[in-house]
């Protein structure tokens, strides 16, 4: 008997052993869950009068107030009522929102949204590998990943605050009111269209797909329409619209919806291609990196061009180059490619790009006698996405770095003729301190001169002389020590810049007649989401 | 022990922040009380929500005034209960498996039967009983934390433990005599 006892007692303890019990971990979680809820819920309650005969002595009251169809409001909770404490957060029936696929924390990082939860809006919300939501009126958000917003009640509607990042839109129709997508420097308010809207540092895009948008920015207003583009910074980049929506789940659909929406004389503009393109696997060769394409109006090379290498030395000249005209060829890793395309610098390319595909190139326009080098920049950008079908997106960041302009007695250097020539830099007459000056001369545009001082300067340098030409220029710097033939050119924000004397904000006034002015710029990089092999 | 809640603050007035903190501060006890009773994270989620719905209903919800603790516990554990209680009736009509059980079933089946009988068991003790029973055994409260929480004394709760103890084992017993 008494080990009978024993045993009953041994049991029923082993019973409570198994009662589930939750982590502190798992309850943290159900926080934001649980109290988004009560608040939907709290919001769907009647009237303090219906509420008294149609609530409790039920095992679920919220299911039956949900049942009692709501028109809530002036029920008073110790002096406030419900509107006024959802008003007091900043929420109304109109920013629930209903996550339909990925995942939103809330700002601290600790409190996950995920899919198919329901809650409600008025809080920072943060997505870190994207997600797609829901609005109470139905229309779709996708949140590109990155991206930190806030769904707010306005007065005629809903409003997105886009803090950081992208979101695409499918608006739903607005009955009454509006929805509007509220960035730093615009507001963007639709009736029932596709569009996107982008937020950075620097300012912010948007891009419409279907229908139209109206655009309100520095007291003005401005409506876009389907395939139309717009940044509020002109230093800022523009892609084609296929290109800044690639990281969304749906571009396939929005691109077509877009082929669909935008006029057939804009439609009909074929995007240029090579006539003939060989991309192919092959293995790493010397120089590992190099892309070049020849039009009539000179020579484009990967590797000479500061704005995407990094390491690029800027009087490799590439009038030399032995690719024939109307042709671009090129042997390097996936990186330069999609660095080329995007034009963005290869060190600021992340994500999916670090597979170690190296490719070369043979492509050929189908008239190499009138292609330019910007179109057959434009063949290369396309044959990459067609070939590698790239999701990606970009994030604009403000970098210091340098404007180019004219000093107060203007230019110090004379209109060349002919061509570009860009020459390796040379030695130049030693000081009087004895010091060996380094000499940068050529016929260059003012464009390209800016670019090939952003090693010297250690920061990008954007030309704003508002010079077209061509022009005999020749600048003669004393390094400070004297630069070793590798590291001193180098470009980049974050590369000590080398020295000189006197400086070169000094030597270019003095010697041509210029200024450098520092600005913040805006500076691209690219996250790869994915890529694929080419068939 | 905080003493303010909806409509119980004497100057009539909270906010949505105080409400919040409120909220933050027990919905781990309701959450952990409904949770371990019934097994289910969804079950225990609505009982959350109904708990404290049930709060912003009151317009004096005077038993929370003094001992929140206790009135939210006692609510949590009385909607779980209600909760399997429900569960075993629609077991009873709608599970085909229920009635299926072999003969001599294995090990895990028995076991799963005996919490079911158990847990229906704790479920028509006295509620003050099976609140009780609840703290001492899944949040292993002390005699003196339970009987602080639900206001009384440590003798009555010492008594109401060793009666459910031994009406539990009393039924263990029964239902290994049923199964040899």
């Amino acid at each position: 008997m008494k080990r009978r006892e024993k045993a009953a007692g041994k049991i029923l303890d082993e019973f409570f052993g198994r009662v589930p019990r939750s982590s502190p971990g798992e309850m943290e979680d159900a926080y934001p869950r649980l109290w988004d809820r009560l608040w939907v819920e709290a919001r769907a309650l009647p009237p303090k009068a219906e509420r008294e005969t149609a609530l409790p002595q039920h095992a679920n009251p919220y299911r039956l107030v949900l049942a009692s169809v709501a028109a809530i409001t002036v029920l008073l909770v110790g002096g406030l009522t419900y509107r006024e404490i959802l008003e007091r957060r900043g929420v109304s029936a109109m920013t629930a929102i209903d996550v339909l696929q990925g995942k939103l924390y809330h700002l601290d990082g600790m409190r996950m949204i995920d899919l198919g939860a329901r809650v409600q809006g008025g809080e920072v919300l943060h997505s870190d590998g994207g997600a797609i939501f829901q609005l109470a009126d139905g229309s779709h958000v996708e949140v590109r990943p990155k991206s930190e917003l806030k769904v707010e009640g306005a007065d005629d509607g809903v409003s997105i605050q886009l803090n950081r990042g992208s979101v695409l839109i499918t608006a739903a129709k607005q009955p009454a009111g509006h929805l509007y997508v509220q960035t730093r420097d615009l507001k963007v308010a639709v009736v029932g269209t596709v569009f996107l809207v982008n937020a950075e540092e620097p300012g912010s895009r948007v891009a419409v797909i279907e229908g139209e948008v109206r655009v309100e920015r520095e007291g003005k207003s401005q409506t876009l329409a389907a395939g139309q583009q717009l940044k509020t910074n002109a230093l800022m980049s523009l892609l084609p619209v296929p290109q800044e929506i690639s990281w969304s789940l749906g571009a396939e659909t929005h691109v077509a919806l877009l082929q669909q929406s935008v006029p057939p004389a804009v439609a009909a503009v074929k995007p240029l291609q090579f006539e003939v393109a060989r991309l192919r696997p092959g293995e790493q060769t010397w120089p590992p990196e190099a892309i070049e394409c020849r039009g009539i109006d000179g020579v484009w090379s990967m590797s000479s061009d500061l704005s995407l290498n990094p390491i690029a030395r800027p009087a490799v000249a590439p009038s030399r180059s032995t690719v024939p005209l109307g042709r671009c060829v090129g042997s390097a890793f996936l990186r330069a490619y999609l660095g080329a395309a995007y034009d963005v610098r290869m060190d600021r390319i992340s994500g999916d790009e670090s597979k170690p595909w190296f490719y070369q190139l043979d492509a050929k326009a189908d008239d190499p006698t009138t292609a330019t080098v910007d179109q057959l920049r434009q063949m290369l950008r396309n044959l990459v996405i067609a070939e590698f079908k790239p999701k990606v997106y970009r994030e604009t960041k403000e970098i210091q770095g340098y404007l180019l302009t004219l000093g107060k007695d203007g230019p110090k250097y004379k209109e060349a003729s002919g061509e570009e020539e860009m020459r390796n830099p040379r030695a130049g007459p030693a000081d009087s301190q004895g010091r060996a000056g380094m000499i940068m001369e050529g016929r260059y545009r003012m464009v390209r001169f800016a670019n090939s001082l952003a090693g010297s300067a250690g920061r990008p340098v954007i030309d704003r002389t508002g010079l077209s030409g061509i022009y005999d220029i020749s600048l003669t710097l004393y390094p400070v020590p004297p630069l070793s033939t590798a590291g001193g050119l180098r470009g980049g924000s974050n590369i000590t810049a080398p020295e000189f004397d006197p400086p070169l904000s000094e030597a270019l006034a003095q010697q041509l007649g210029l200024r450098l002015e520092p600005t913040k710029l805006p500076a691209d990089f690219l996250v790869v989401q994915q890529v694929e092999r080419p068939n | 022990m905080r003493t303010l809640m909806v409509a119980g603050d004497t100057s009539g007035k909270q906010s949505a922040q105080e409400f919040e903190d409120f909220f933050r501060e027990h919905y781990q006890l309701v959450y952990r009380t409904a949770y371990s009773v019934t097994g289910r994270k969804e079950d225990a989620e609505d009982i959350v929500q109904s708990v404290f719905l049930k709060l912003l209903h009151r317009d004096s919800p005077l038993h929370v005034v003094k001992n929140p603790n206790g009135y939210l516990y006692r609510a949590a554990l009385n909607l779980a209960l209600d909760t399997i209680r429900g569960r075993q009736r629609q077991v009873l009509i709608f599970d085909d498996k229920y009635f299926e059980k072999p003969l001599n079933g294995a090990e895990a089946p028995d076991i799963e039967d005996l919490d079911s009988r158990l847990w229906k068991a704790i479920a028509e003790l006295q509620p003050s009983s099976a609140q009780i029973l609840i703290l001492r055994y899944v949040h292993n409260y002390s005699l003196t934390d339970i009987a602080k929480t639900l206001g009384t004394t440590r003798g009555t709760v010492a008594v109401s433990l060793f009666r459910s103890r031994a009406r539990l084992k009393k039924l263990i017993r029964e239902n290994q005599g049923g199964n040899s």
